[in-house]
């Protein structure tokens, strides 16, 4: 289908790196469509930097191949790097420079024409970054926080198709990452983010989908709302206290459960992790079954909802297990 | 806004904002003004102090042979080191600092990005080594002994001193593509001046004319009307030739880098 040929960014085969035996990064196979913005997760050496690099054109593939666009990452890496954004893990600039050259240094890259146009359109991206008061400061003075902002304003200067962040959020406090994120959310609208991190709480917040690398394996792929939901079975979380007996009889007779795993949470509560292979049944019954008995109280009930962190947990324990 | 998306396609793309940004390094920071100084010190500096020591005891003739012989010396000496030292960061710094990789995320080439680098620390540098303190050195014998360096033979030994810093710079640019640290970039440069010293009672005389390594002997020789040690088109062709063959080493191997 052309269209959905078109709505693809970034499309990987069987991409690979080996680095003197060690193999970084293992047969990836990745797509990201247009204006999404894709976590890119996993543990430190997973292959999350490897796989960046490699679509930049900074490496080159053992084996696989990966298009930007279309175009080759390797072929065409001039044209791919044209439509690209790019903030690395640790960004590092030219000391002497301001912020204001920086990032004119950086747009003569991609622009010519008038030196007004191009000077109107440095102060509004210092501007929309909050380095206006720190434009013409040398940054070898610049925080952590501030070389990150400089970071993704000059990679947005050319305002790109296809954003790259590689961890960039991962040496903010709290505030420098709720504005990168804010940021993030604000480009959406016109580009597509791809962004690595090992901040779960931030790819809960922003992506919407999300790929999981292990030892240079993706283990994981999905709609960030399609992995929340687990593995596949809906489960319900209940908390109940009085006569539990007979309710866990009555749940764990009901033909669609699957399993029912009981925690004490407190003296009189309990808690009860149901998982069901039919969603509507549970949905209409499960209650009513739990309550049919009158000295059963029931004091939370409600869908589990899944956190990032223990999906990811879980992936990778899972995975490391094999 | 008219913002006009870069067009360029071949090895040449981003070359002129690199070598502003080259150029930058030198020109809008306090490193010229450094250079400037350090270079008008050492050999326009020295050769006053000669001029005004001797000023009495010797013609304008001798004093123009000897100044010219000391300048020319130096020049091929302090020179030297300077443009291995200047140059021996250039790729290194680069890549181990991370700027080369943030740089080359951009529309630029690796052909654009070394040889930015050679064409501006050539130029400046032998602007401020070699031009303007041979400028400081013709005033001085001006001043002192009412004379100038005849014009002719001034610029062809300046021209050969150059062929020989250029060949250093080229050098140390291309050694800097095949090591990740400055030590033996610069060692390997300054060892390869160093048997050139040595080299003439060991090699067979075809090799040590293929080399630069007569240069800087044979610009004083050219500067003071000495008779040459040899006949210079030998070392100069060859010299530009080693030139462009450590360009193309670095190009080549900076191409193969992987960041």
């Amino acid at each position: 289908m052309p269209n959905d040929a078109n709505d693809v960014v970034i499309r990987t085969a069987g991409l690979s790196k080996h680095y003197r035996g060690v193999e970084a990064l293992q047969g990836l196979d990745l797509e990201v469509r247009r204006n999404s913005i894709f976590g890119f997760l996993g543990p430190n050496g997973a292959g999350k930097t490897t796989t960046i690099k490699l679509l930049l054109g900074l490496a080159r593939p053992t084996a696989g191949s990966a298009t930007l666009f279309g175009l080759d990452s390797e072929r065409d890496t001039l044209e791919v790097r044209r439509k690209i954004g790019y903030l690395a893990q640790d960004p590092r600039y030219y000391d002497y420079m301001t912020a204001r050259e920086t990032l004119r240094f950086t747009a003569r890259f991609f622009f010519s024409g008038p030196g007004a146009d191009l000077e109107r359109h440095l102060s509004e991206t210092l501007d929309l970054v909050g380095l206006a008061d720190k434009a013409d400061r040398p940054i070898r003075g610049f925080s952590g926080g501030e070389r990150q902002r400089l970071g993704i304003a000059q990679a947005q200067i050319a305002r790109p198709e296809l954003l790259i962040l590689d961890e960039p959020a991962a040496s903010l406090d709290p505030m420098g990452r709720r504005d990168v994120l804010e940021v993030m959310a604000r480009l959406r609208s016109h580009t597509t983010i791809f962004y690595s991190t090992h901040i779960l709480e931030d790819v809960q917040r922003v992506s919407d989908t999300v790929a999981i690398l292990n030892q240079g394996r993706l283990i994981a792929q999905a709609p960030i709302g399609e992995l929340l939901a687990g593995s596949g079975h809906t489960t319900y979380t209940v908390e109940l206290s009085g006569n539990i007996e007979s309710a866990r009889r009555r749940v764990a007779g009901l033909p669609w459960v699957l399993s029912l795993d009981e925690t004490s949470i407190s003296p009189d509560t309990t808690r009860w992790q149901v998982a069901v292979g039919d969603e509507h049944a549970a949905d209409q019954a499960l209650a009513r079954t739990i309550l049919a008995d009158e000295s059963t109280r029931l004091r939370a009930f409600g869908r589990r909802r899944y956190q990032l962190e223990e999906v990811f947990m879980n992936l990778i324990e899972g995975e490391s297990a094999r | 806004m008219t913002l006009n998306q870069t067009k360029n396609r071949g090895w040449s793309t981003g070359f002129g904002n690199l070598m502003n940004k080259e150029l930058r390094s030198w020109w809008g920071t306090r490193r010229w003004l450094v250079h400037l100084g350090l270079w008008l010190t050492i050999e326009t500096g020295f050769i006053l102090l000669i001029a005004l020591e001797g000023r009495h005891e010797m013609t304008p003739a001798k004093g123009l042979a000897e100044t010219m012989q000391v300048f020319f010396q130096a020049g091929g000496f302090f020179a030297l080191i300077g443009a291995v030292l200047v140059t021996q960061g250039a790729i290194v710094g680069e890549r181990s600092s991370g700027t080369a990789a943030w740089v080359l995320t951009k529309p630029t080439t690796r052909p654009a990005f070394v040889l930015s680098k050679f064409v501006a620390i050539t130029a400046t540098f032998l602007l401020l080594s070699l031009v303007v303190p041979a400028i400081g050195v013709s005033v001085v014998i001006k001043l002192i002994w009412h004379t100038l360096p005849e014009a002719p033979h001034f610029l062809e030994a300046l021209g050969i001193l150059a062929l020989h810093q250029t060949f250093y710079i080229a050098l140390t640019l291309m050694l800097g593509t095949l090591f990740s640290s400055r030590g033996p970039v610069s060692g390997l440069a300054l060892g390869f001046w160093v048997a050139g010293n040595i080299a003439p009672n060991l090699l067979p005389k075809w090799i040590v004319l293929s080399m630069p390594w007569m240069l800087a002997q044979g610009a004083s020789a050219i500067a003071t009307w000495q008779p040459l040690p040899a006949p210079l088109w030998i070392p100069a062709t060859a010299t530009a030739g080693w030139i462009v063959l450590a360009l193309a080493v670095a190009v080549w191997r900076f191409g193969r880098e992987e960041f």
